[in-house]
């Protein structure tokens, strides 16, 4: 992506008189900001004090910017709806996904279904979109895109019923619960699974690595297109949410949802050291704030230095909150407690896919449909054979879970190799010049 | 039931007929698949307000999921100017009628017949039972053959699809 053409002149010009990066943290590149082309609102419109709202400002400019559109024919209606439809999808999955004990904002039966039926619908704002531009390369994209989907959707869709075998149920709050009876996250029997779902999940959501969807049609076309600001922004909105959605998944069904580590030693053995883990939440939050603090009294310039005192003093109420209910009922303990832990994994998760994202090159969209069908999806479908046939050997020989989920994944990734020896996929140079 | 639930009801319901309406009288192919999905969504809609959540979840992945790569081949593939100009065939029409009668006739008859015979269970007003589980049920224990055959038909589709594709090739 680096090497893509800045969008504009005006872009260009913020990016040589170097803008601060606004959004996710210092190490990320400025790219990020503006890779959509669009040129932030000057630093000297607003009062220095105030130099914090300078991304709400730049989203305001986005907002009330006059559109310009592309190309006659170009089904306007269509266009500006169909960004609000990837943003609602992308934000439906959160009705069901099970945020802690207590907050959950309904549980279907058909909880992991549901998601994977909405983050399918999802691909129809990516073509409505490009359809309803009425250019060909759009066309190209959005035809690309979809094959680039399907491809990916049934890898992770395999891989997360590999882990599914394991619980019998679809309701997510009943995963989460499964795993809690078991005494151990899904993570730690499918491995292989939770690996295929997280390379899956960096591909669908886009931020890749792997390849950008109507990329193509951002660099033949990005001097029409980059005046529509505002939908470019919801689209990338739409795709964070679509990480956020992906890591919600991931956490409830692999890595033990709202559950704390070592949840079930805590119930089996009360009253022993493992009841310690719960005071970490507040420990961990309380020492962000104690950073907060100590590092506001180094910063020079006053403006940065109120900024550390309100996150200072944001985090340490954070950790109050979270040390009192140590002393609450249980339920209200288990219920903010669960949210915390929950949040943590969330994080850690997109916090890995944007590190992916960053590290890696861009590649093109035929390796990496090479990628989906030929190595995740026949590794997913050997996972979830060897998978059940782990579990019924536990059933009939009474071999202990971990053993028999390790040598699955020993097996899985055997065949992987084999089949990877057997059939290589085919190197760039012979697919890259296409018929 | 509920006032909501009535509401939702004849919201969903006329959704749905009124974009299939749209989308038989549509020209462009395009309109008719997006119109084609909305109608999708509408019915599955409806599966949700009688509980039945797999029914609903299978409405979404399958049909609404697969109308995308139906949309995206007609769309490319369809010339559109060429597919304005086309005037109908009446020859097809006449078909299309005839098949459109004999359907009216049966849902006719059917609807007739089962409003005096046919005794629905009422439906459930508390927490739904779990269709999930009584889908598969069904599908591994009771109707395991026509369950078979089906998926052998598909396999048969998916190798002559590949067979096609490599004699174009």
């Amino acid at each position: 992506m680096n090497d893509n053409p800045p969008a504009n002149d005006q872009a260009t010009e913020s990016l040589a008189h170097g803008t601060p990066p606004d959004s996710v943290g210092p190490e990320l590149p400025p790219q990020m900001d503006q890779e959509c082309g669009i040129p932030p609102v000057n630093e000297k419109f607003l009062h220095p004090r105030l130099r914090v709202l300078q991304p709400m400002a730049n989203t305001v400019k986005l907002l009330i910017q006059p559109v310009q559109w592309p190309a006659d024919g170009t089904n306007r209606i269509m266009v500006s709806i169909a960004p609000w439809c990837a943003l609602t999808i992308a934000l439906l999955a959160y009705l069901i996904v099970p945020i802690g004990p207590a907050f959950q904002t309904t549980d279907l039966n058909v909880g992991l279904l549901f998601i994977l039926g909405i983050s399918f619908l999802g691909i129809y704002s990516v073509v409505l979109e490009n359809w309803a531009a009425n250019q060909r390369d759009f066309l190209g994209a959005a035809l690309r895109s979809a094959t680039h989907f399907l491809s990916y959707e049934s890898a992770s869709a395999l891989a997360l019923v590999s882990a599914l075998l394991l619980t019998g149920s679809l309701s997510m709050n009943e995963i989460v619960q499964a795993q809690l009876d078991q005494g151990q996250w899904f993570l730690f029997y499918v491995p292989v699974g939770f690996a295929i779902f997280f390379v899956a999940s960096i591909a669908l959501t886009n931020r890749t690595a792997i390849v950008m969807p109507g990329s193509d049609a951002e660099i033949i076309d990005r001097g029409e297109k980059a005046p529509l600001h505002f939908r470019w922004a919801l689209d990338s909105l739409a795709d964070y949410a679509k990480i956020f959605v992906a890591a919600g998944v991931a956490t409830t069904v692999f890595l033990g949802g709202w559950l704390r580590p070592l949840a079930s030693y805590r119930d089996r053995f009360p009253g022993t050291p493992v009841q310690l883990l719960d005071a970490v939440p507040g420990a961990l939050v309380g020492a962000i704030a104690i950073y907060c603090f100590r590092s506001a009294q180094k910063q020079q310039e006053q403006s940065r230095k109120r900024v550390m005192i309100w996150a200072c003093t944001i985090w340490g109420s954070v950790a109050l909150v979270l040390l009192a209910t140590l002393f609450a009922p249980e339920a209200v303990m288990s219920g903010v407690h669960g949210a915390f832990w929950f949040v943590v994994k969330v994080s850690a998760y997109v916090y890995a896919c944007l590190w992916v994202r960053i590290t890696f090159p861009e590649y093109r969209s035929d390796p990496s449909t090479n990628l989906g069908w030929r190595i995740l999806v026949p590794m997913a479908v050997v996972n979830l054979i060897a998978t059940a046939l782990a579990i019924m050997c536990t059933q009939y020989t009474g071999l202990p879970m971990r053993l028999t989920t390790i040598l699955a994944a020993v097996a899985t990734l055997a065949a992987a190799i084999w089949l990877s020896i057997i059939s290589p996929v085919e190197p760039l140079s012979r697919t890259a010049g296409g018929q | 039931m509920s006032v909501l639930h009535t509401i939702l009801f004849y919201f969903f319901s006329a959704l749905a007929v009124a974009s299939a309406l749209v989308m038989i009288t549509r020209r462009n192919v395009a309109h008719a698949g997006i119109f084609l999905v909305t109608t999708l969504l509408a019915t599955g809609g409806i599966f949700l307000l009688l509980q039945a959540e797999f029914a609903f979840a299978l409405q979404i992945f399958l049909f609404a999921g697969g109308a995308v790569v139906l949309f995206v081949l007609a769309s490319s593939l369809a010339r559109l100017e060429v597919t304005r100009r086309l005037p109908g065939s009446q020859r097809g029409r006449l078909a299309a009628a005839a098949l459109g009668l004999v359907l009216a006739a049966q849902i006719g008859f059917a609807i007739v017949v089962g409003h005096t015979s046919l005794r629905l269970p009422a439906m459930q007003s508390a927490r739904a039972p779990k269709n999930t589980e009584a889908v598969g049920d069904a599908l591994l224990r009771q109707f395991i053959v026509p369950f078979e055959i089906a998926s052998v038909l598909l396999l048969v589709s998916m190798i002559g699809a590949v067979v096609l594709a490599r004699r174009r090739a």
